[in-house]
């Protein structure tokens, strides 16, 4: 019985060695270019992070070069994009201007996981996940998710002023709400399911249970939730710098471009059209990113991320198995996500 | 009908290594999460004792609703009883009882036995001295976890280091006919049920335990694998003769290629006890007697 | 009854929380609140005076209580400025902003559910998919871009088609009927397509879900075709989510609306807090935000109340024992784990 590997119910199987731990990132960065929509994505992102590097070294124009004789300037050879209404170039200010993009994203993301969790671990997280304290709490989260972002960054642009920190607050506040909304079914399913319970029972400890079983179980919609909300938080910055309680005034953003642009829009038409455009494509892109993910990162749902390239396995009951968990899963990550959350996708935009 | 009770005079060597005495618990119906099932009775375990011996396969059969899953739970720690007390290798788990028995090192204070410590010793040493295996391998093991992974999970738990735990779990996979080169590196739902199974055994065994829980390991696996699970189960046996089991059980044709001595479950009691011989063949409960003429015809 | 209680409840302390949080967050400034409403060109008298007439030399809980009591009497407080009542300023304000936001939830129902409907009927591949496109690049635009855009387009004065106003307000209000309703249609229309590109996402993918459901073949087994079906039982099934979309849609609205109105330089709700925002007069501020927060907090409430009204299967879960307001998946989620058991 012991290291026989000829028996009948062995067969089919080649050996493995162990992978390495980027092999997942790679399949599923390839699984992603090998869509439309993630192919885009992935192309527009990559520029936009291109941009913002070399921005930091190199503008077309220095930024701070302005003669009024040159305002508003229709695009030329010298100014591909025109000039703003102080003589600035257009497109060194779009260039630095994602830089200050990024940033928000970033911190945005960053804030959103870090208390989405923390959200998500106080309502599944503990022992009696269905108890009282987590439905007190899911109440909680229900009624505030109400309170739009603006009013949130109104708020907090009292005591903070104008600056990003009030973008990321508000942003953050908004979407760690609906992150933990959304999330809270495949959360609950997985701090319920029995390999959780098994796992107990051997004497795991409850952070080692969160953040082993339940983390990469909510991990690919998180992934989709979050570059949803780094759309929105792009679409959030550009209105709430418009109105003045966002990235100060000196700092270059594609918000303040577009404001800019805004001001004046009776006088120079056209000049407003880049940095929208720029902003559009953008979150397009990481709205595309998102949808892409619910489909790639999950190695339930993608195949790509459970095989070798060489299909050499068994296909018997196993894959009925394998079949049945992914119509389960996939049905809770898959397009009823949306369905039941009037919030998910743009929380309030400003 | 009053329940049968058993204890460890009756037959045991020693102390056994798993006891349970009196112990009684009721759901309220319709909440909470694992097995209350609406149609528990009102008492899903009606007053019940017996105990387990090292290297004795005890099987626990009833139809659903009998309570026998109920009480396994208790006894192997994962639920708590209203009433009644579990003893592994002679200590109670419960904090609420008076700890009994010769005080270990390190227990005492000033001269009197230290409740807390003795008896969270006792819960911890009943988690790590157990291995249960679950009725369908599909949930227990985490779908996204590699099979290893899975397997190692009680050892990296107790802080064992990655290199030691995996190398081990290789062990226990070989020693249930897994060969780890194979199946190491796979999910769950790329393995037939029976596979899949054995590696939940695997993983139960991964820790050397005193005593096994088997709930119901063969009803979610095709009729076609569940020899390789018997033989799973005889070949553990046999590389360890001291480790004890509980299986739990529906099916009264397994039971006698599987176990030494059997518990009749009706109703939250025990309606019968005795070796697998004396009960199959001789019955002396009408419940019993219906099951055995079901099961033989 | 015990969700309907719970959630009132939920909602009586969000409003108290949310109070509280206002009015620390009004306090906690680089300085006094006295001194940033004086200006900073005041005299430490005018300070000092400033202070004890809005009582802001009170201690903090007893400030607190005043607010909050006025308040429930009627009582917001009076802007610094112009010397007006914040509450009238606020009915005034909201004869511009509440047909706004009326009109744009219309345009986006036209808009979201007819086409989120076509998105899953329609025979042709090109036209789901291509809907679906338009749906996300619409759902991505910068509120401003699109009022801009709408702006150039048909402003008059400056667009290709200078057909409709992209300033103001007639002074006279809803008096001047045409003219209020032409001045609000750019906005509306602004803020409609965005969000009906929401909607339409969300018509679609509750469609989608009943679409493979029982219930449409029962449907279509009675002779609908499937077109006919998803239109009447689909959308009759997905109403209680597509209903509380709108509900929040429209609630959103109200501030979602605040860059459309300061674009189109309405006189609004939004524009009033800006305003005041940008004056230092937080005091009004300060009753402003909670007038908003509680319509949202209110809104939310009605919206949870209603989708749990409508929809029985989640009124099953709460009596079950599950999480009431999760949404439809608590629902399935314990049929689906029954079933598995």
């Amino acid at each position: 019985m012991t290291g026989n590997t000829t028996s009948p119910s062995n067969r089919g199987f080649a050996p493995r060695a162990p992978r390495g731990r980027l092999r997942g990132a790679r399949i599923v960065l390839s699984s992603l270019w090998h869509r439309a929509d993630g192919a885009y994505a992935l192309v527009v992102i990559g520029l936009w992070l291109a941009v913002s590097l070399v921005s930091l070294v190199w503008t077309p124009h220095p930024l701070l070069e302005a003669s009024g004789r040159n305002a508003w300037a229709a695009p030329s050879a010298a100014h591909p994009m025109g000039t703003d209404g102080a003589g600035h170039d257009l497109l060194s200010w779009l260039m630095r201007g994602s830089l200050t993009e990024l940033e928000v994203v970033v911190l945005v993301v960053l804030c959103t996981a870090v208390f989405g969790l923390l959200g998500i671990w106080a309502s599944v997280g503990r022992r009696a996940g269905a108890g009282r304290g987590s439905r007190a709490w899911m109440v909680c989260v229900d009624t505030l998710i109400a309170v739009p972002t603006v009013l949130v960054a109104m708020l907090v642009s009292v005591p903070l002023g104008t600056s990003i920190a009030v973008i990321v607050v508000a942003c953050t506040f908004a979407y760690s709400l609906s992150i933990v909304r959304v999330t809270r079914p495949v959360a609950q399913l997985a701090a319920t399911s029995q390999y959780v319970e098994a796992a107990r029972s051997y004497g795991v400890g409850e952070a080692r249970v969160f953040f082993g079983h339940v983390v990469p179980a909510i991990a690919p919609t998180m992934a989709v939730q979050l570059s949803l909300s780094a759309g929105t938080a792009i679409l959030a910055e550009s209105g709430l710098t418009y109105l003045g309680i966002g990235i100060p005034a000196g700092v270059p953003s594609w918000g303040r471009s577009l404001a800019n642009c805004a001001k004046l829009i009776s006088v120079y038409p056209l000049t407003v059209i880049w940095p929208g455009l720029i902003i559009t494509m953008v979150v397009v892109a990481l709205n595309l990113l998102g949808d892409a993910l619910r489909d790639c990162a999950d190695p339930v749902v993608n195949a790509d991320l459970r095989r070798d390239g060489a299909a050499d396995d068994d296909r018997s009951a196993s894959d009925m198995a394998a079949a049945e968990s992914s119509t389960r899963e996939q049905e809770l990550t898959g397009e009823r996500m949306p369905a039941q959350e009037g919030e998910s996708h743009e929380p309030h935009r400003a | 009908m009053g329940s049968v009770h058993e204890d460890a005079a009756s037959h045991g060597v020693g102390v056994p290594v798993l006891e349970v005495r009196h112990v009684v618990k009721t759901f309220s119906g319709g909440r909470g999460v694992g097995h209350a099932t609406s149609h528990d009775a009102p008492r899903a375990v009606d007053d019940v004792s017996f105990a387990v011996a090292a290297g004795e396969s005890l099987a626990v059969i009833g139809e659903s609703g009998s309570g026998k899953t109920t009480v396994t739970r208790i006894a192997f720690g994962l639920l708590s009883p209203d009433s009644g007390d579990v003893l592994f290798r002679g200590e109670s788990v419960d904090a609420t009882r008076r700890h009994r028995g010769v005080p270990r090192p390190g227990t005492l204070r000033h001269g009197v036995p230290r409740r807390d410590v003795a008896t969270a010793d006792a819960r911890r040493e009943l988690r790590l001295g157990s291995g249960i295996v679950f009725q369908d391998p599909f949930a227990s093991l985490d779908p996204r976890w590699r099979i290893r992974r899975s397997v190692a999970e009680p050892l990296t738990a107790r802080g064992i280091g990655r290199t030691d735990a995996l190398a081990r779990a290789d062990g226990a996979l070989r020693s249930v006919g897994l060969d780890p080169t194979l199946f190491g590196e796979r999910y769950p739902q790329d393995l037939s049920g029976g596979q899949a199974q054995r590696a939940a055994i695997a993983r139960a065994l991964v820790t050397r335990p005193r005593i096994l829980l088997a709930d119901e390991p063969m009803s979610a696996i095709d009729v076609t694998s569940r020899i390789q699970i018997l033989d799973t189960f005889r070949a553990i046996r046999a590389a360890d003769p001291s480790m004890a089991m509980v299986v739990v059980l529906h099916d009264l044709g397994i039971v006698r290629m599987i176990a030494d001595r059997v518990l009749v479950m009706h109703d939250g009691r025990i309606v019968e006890s005795g070796t697998v011989d004396a009960v199959l063949t001789a019955p002396r409960d009408p419940y019993t007697r219906t099951l055995v003429a079901a099961a033989t015809m | 009854m015990t969700f309907v209680l719970k959630r009132c409840a939920a909602f009586v302390v969000a409003l108290i929380v949310q109070s509280a949080a206002i009015f620390v967050c009004l306090r906690i400034l680089p300085g006094d609140l006295a001194m940033v409403v004086g200006g900073t060109s005041s005299t430490p008298e005018q300070v000092a005076r400033i202070r004890q007439q809005l009582g802001l030399d009170q201690p903090y809980p007893v400030q607190y209580w005043n607010w909050l009591s006025g308040i429930l009497h009627g009582d917001l407080g009076t802007a610094q400025l112009s010397g007006a009542s914040v509450a009238g300023e606020i009915a005034d304000r909201l004869q511009v902003t509440l047909p706004l936001a009326l009109m744009g939830l219309a345009v986006a129902l036209a808009i979201g559910l007819p086409l989120g409907v076509l998105s899953v009927t329609s025979r042709s591949a090109r036209v789901r998919r291509g809907l679906q496109i338009a749906a996300i690049v619409a759902g991505s635009i910068p509120a401003l871009w699109g009022g801009l855009l709408l702006i150039m387009l048909l402003g008059r004065g400056v667009g290709l088609l200078g057909v409709l106003p992209s300033q103001g307000f007639p002074v006279r209000g809803w008096h001047a009927f045409g003219r209020a309703l032409s001045s609000l249609a750019l906005p509306a229309l602004s803020v409609g397509i965005i969000a009906g590109a929401e909607f339409m996402r969300y018509t679609r993918s509750a469609l989608l879900e009943v679409r493979d459901s029982d219930y449409l073949a029962q449907a279509m087994a009675c002779g609908m075709t499937r077109a006919q079906a998803v239109r009447t039982v689909g959308l009759r099934l997905a109403a209680p989510q597509i209903v509380s979309v709108a509900g929040l849609t429209f609630a959103g609205m109200l501030t979602g609306v605040i860059v459309v109105e300061n674009l189109f330089a309405l006189p609004g709700l939004a524009t009033l807090l800006m305003d005041d925002l940008g004056n230092r007069d937080l005091l009004a501020v300060q009753s402003e935000l909670l007038v908003l927060t509680a319509f949202f907090l209110f809104m939310g409430l009605v919206v949870d109340l209603v989708h749990h009204a409508l929809d029985p299967r989640l009124k099953a879960a709460a009596s079950g024992g599950a999480d009431g307001a999760d949404g439809v998946a608590d629902g399935t989620d314990g049929a689906r784990k029954e079933g598995t058991r």
